[in-house]
């Protein structure tokens, strides 16, 4: 920890650079918002939990959400800002004191949080929550709301805090300065086999709401040409005008919405884009490396600016929608499959695997590489963390909050028979009607006219066993959408207008992930073959990369042919991932602040650690060693093995002797990656806890923070400026244009 | 000062703010931030041309990729 004496000092003749933090004056203005604030809260939570009428309004959802983030941002992040972070506006920001005007650039806080959330929400906080929905509202709310404000924020946050006082180091660099040599590398290796894993599944999803779709693929299929369309018009039409040719872009992509439903409805059409799941996850492998190894400037830039916008536009009106339209919610609070571990969505236990199923908007692993390492780089002010870090993560737990309710909106027959597996409803509309009705969930009978319906509202073949959560959430948004703009006649257009959303988005985490992966990949092989470390080398760049997408590809191939259904199998895997990361994260956070000395208040970091250990390690565990075939990889495994063993030609839910053959190898697959990541996370953890130990025995006060520079500019902390920091604001103004600072934007 | 120009006048405001804080976001505003950088920090050296500076800026996010999350 910095010392009194090395504490930067502020120049005299430049106004404050920090705001003197006293004590809050509690006005009884003051103290009646919040109170109101939570009161509202707990009427709404009540709502929800304890008043169980036949159906609950969706803007109880809304409310319990927002007071309880209020809550959360006004007092719990407070309390870690005081205690834990300590941030100093007196020290130089690595944005100001190594400003380049390109990665390292103050920018203005607002501007910040849009990035930092365009960087951190995709599509994981859309689909985790759908699927959640088989173990009925409240476990995933509950989980999503509490999550994020023990959890999630909490560890976006502090990343973000110690990144930013390491120059933004990223979170592998910072696992070896922190965990030493051995634990580091654990750190990475388990990083890179997660990313794997990440874009695989996300690709998955993506293969599912696409297969069978020519309306979807014809219209997802024209991004490519939009994408190189604004490409050119940057490089030279007319460079740098990004919002421009973002709206030029924009109408382009409506009109590919609008033109798929045209095209979708003639023979041609139909002929040419109807495309089975396994040509389009070649489609996607194939375009994922090609993607990854063109300069940005081509493909990934001008998507990513689409990308942005409709995520921002369609996140906002999707709030909007629920607000104004209030649908009522039908789902029990608990439903018949939270109590077993046999849910035809997914299988297992409501613990550990809800805490699995929903990751992304309750606590997300992957964001720890966002939070290091790019924005910490920007960040103007060191107090300004708060606001973006924990604030960010906040507003992607509403995002999933909104995807719950879209799922929970929906007719539960209906959620059932898309969500079910092909192999239990034999992919036909009887099938699942036989399955659903079978499923003897109160008041829940489809007929096959409701099935059917549905499909032809949003202009699909079918909608049985689309699986992976777009569809399902697809079609909540489009009832939603349709209740406030359009009538029913627009279900189509919304419903393809959101899968468009996601795969827009899943397209870019695919191939940006690729990118990151291939240069970790680079600079991990370059310890052993200098070579690699250079990572202009066009040849090594591609040996990488086509590293990377084999093994992505490879799973993802597994899960379009897997004869159990894919998603079922494979997303636990992707949640238990993503939280193990999250593990890994909170391990690192945990020996920072340990080794600072800050031992009273280590719990706020211990116990999401503990929670999320648990919770990982327990599901990892139940995948290796439940002998449940539905739950266990090699319990399933071993059953279709002496299934062929006795020879028989069917077992299950495979009619063939390769289709058996291909359940034991994924199995197979599936169980080995649970071992190794499982084994990884243990590692690291462990590591992680005895630098702790070590550090309390010695009670030595080791910190790694950059040396602390003086600062020369001024900016409000949070998004509204308080008194103190508009008066300080009105000196700075009043300085002469060359003495007052330059921010990256404002 | 009347309602309706009070409203214009409230309009413009709106607007500016909205353009504002669509180009932070798009990263549009790179290229001035960039000027403004180059003017304090290094006024001896003619700033590179819009053109010349984007086609910098993607080179170098070659090389520095950033990731997506899910």
């Amino acid at each position: 920890m910095s010392t009194q004496a090395d504490r930067p000092t502020q120049e005299r003749q430049l106004p404050p650079t920090s705001v003197h933090e006293g004590r809050t004056r509690w006005t009884p203005g003051r103290i009646a918002l919040w109170a109101g604030v939570a009161l509202l809260g707990a009427i709404a939570w009540t709502m929800l939990a304890v008043v169980r009428g036949e159906t609950v309004n969706a803007i109880w959802f809304v409310f319990a959400a927002v007071c309880t983030y209020l809550i959360g941002y006004r007092f719990y992040s407070k309390v870690i800002e005081r205690h834990i972070t300590r941030p100093d506006d007196r020290r130089a920001t690595p944005a100001e004191h190594l400003a380049n005007g390109k990665d390292f650039v103050p920018t203005d806080r607002r501007v910040l949080f849009g990035h930092h959330f365009a960087a951190i929400a995709g599509a994981g906080p859309l689909v985790g929550p759908v699927l959640a929905a088989q173990m009925g509202y409240l476990p995933g709310t509950i989980w999503i709301i509490v999550g994020v404000v023990l959890a999630g924020a909490v560890q976006d946050y502090l990343v973000m805090f110690f990144s930013m006082r390491r120059g933004g180091r990223s979170l592998g660099q910072m696992a070896r300065d922190e965990l030493g040599r051995f634990g580091g590398t654990a750190a990475i290796v388990a990083t890179l086999l997660i990313m794997i894993i990440i874009t695989a599944i996300l690709a998955l999803v993506v293969v599912n709401a696409l297969g069978e779709s020519p309306w979807g693929v014809f219209s997802v299929a024209m991004t490519i040409p939009i994408a190189l369309f604004m490409g050119a018009y940057l490089r030279w039409i007319r460079p740098g005008r990004i919002t421009e040719v973002s709206i030029i872009g924009f109408v382009m992509l409506m009109a590919a919405i609008v033109g798929g439903g045209m095209v979708a409805e003639t023979q041609w059409g139909q002929d040419v884009f109807t495309l089975d799941r396994t040509t389009i996850a070649w489609g996607i492998i194939v375009y994922g490396f090609i993607a990854a190894v063109l300069p940005v400037w081509v493909l990934l830039a001008p998507r990513d600016y689409l990308s942005t916008f409709m995520k921002i536009g369609v996140i906002v009106a999707l709030a909007v929608a629920i607000v104004w339209v209030r649908p009522e919610i039908e789902v029990p609070a608990f439903s018949e499959f939270a109590g077993g571990q046999t849910g035809p969505v997914w299988a297992g236990s409501l613990f550990p695997f809800l805490f699995v199923t929903i990751a992304c908007g309750a606590l997300s692993g992957f964001h720890a590489l966002i939070s290091s390492g790019t924005t910490p780089k920007m960040v103007e002010k060191e107090r300004q963390t708060r606001f973006i870090g924990y604030g960010g993560m906040l507003m992607e737990s509403f995002v999933a909050v909104m995807a719950l309710v879209a799922a929970l909106s929906i007719d539960r027959g209906i959620y059932f028979a898309m969500n079910a597996s092909a192999a239990a409803t034999g992919g036909t509309i009887e099938g699942a009607v036989a399955f659903v009705n079978g499923l003897g969930l109160a008041g829940v009978n489809v007929t096959p006219e409701l099935l059917q319906g549905t499909a032809d509202a949003v202009g699909e073949e079918s909608i049985v066993s689309r699986t992976g959560g777009a569809p399902t959430l697809a079609v909540g948004l489009a009832n939603i959408m349709q209740q406030w703009i359009g009538g029913p006649s627009m279900m189509s257009f919304w419903y393809h207008f959101a899968i468009m959303f996601e795969a827009l988005f899943i397209l870019t985490a695919v191939d940006a992930g690729t990118r990151v992966a291939r240069f970790m990949l680079q600079d991990s092989i370059g310890n052993v073959l200098p070579r690699f470390k250079d990572t202009s080398w066009r040849l090594g760049a591609w040996i990488c990369t086509a590293v990377m997408v084999a093994g992505w590809g490879a799973v993802l191939i597994m899960g379009v042919t897997d004869p159990l259904g894919g998603i079922n199998t494979l997303f636990p895997l992707f949640g238990i991932a993503n939280q193990l990361l999250a593990a890994i994260a909170l391990s690192i956070v945990l020996t920072i602040v340990a080794r600072r000395g800050t031992w009273r208040w280590l719990w706020v970091i211990g116990l999401p650690l503990a929670f999320v250990s648990v919770v990982t390690i327990t599901a990892s565990f139940l995948k290796i060693l439940s002998p449940v075939p539905a739950v266990g990889y090699w319990a399933n495994h071993m059953a279709f093995r002496d299934a062929l063993a006795a020879g028989e030609q069917s077992f299950g839910t495979a009619g063939t002797v390769e289709a058996m053959e291909a359940v034991v190898r994924n199995t197979a697959v599936q169980g080995t990656l649970s071992i190794i990541f499982v084994t990884l996370a243990i590692v690291v953890i462990a590591t992680s806890v005895l630098a702790v130990v070590r550090a309390w025995r010695s009670r030595e006060i080791v910190d790694r923070e950059d040396a602390a520079v003086p600062s020369r500019r001024f900016a409000p902390a949070s998004l509204v400026a308080t008194k103190e920091e508009r008066e300080i604001q009105e000196l700075w103004d009043a300085l002469p244009s060359e003495q007052r600072p330059t921010r990256g934007h404002g | 000062m009347t309602a309706r120009a009070a409203l214009h006048r409230g309009i413009a405001r709106a607007w500016r703010a909205t353009a504002w804080y669509v180009r932070g976001l798009t990263g549009e505003s790179r290229y001035e931030t960039y000027l403004a950088h180059e003017r304090i920090e290094h006024p001896h050296r003619p700033p590179m041309q819009r053109t010349q500076f984007w086609r910098e800026y993607h080179a170098w996010q070659d090389s520095h990729p950033q990731g997506r999350c899910c």
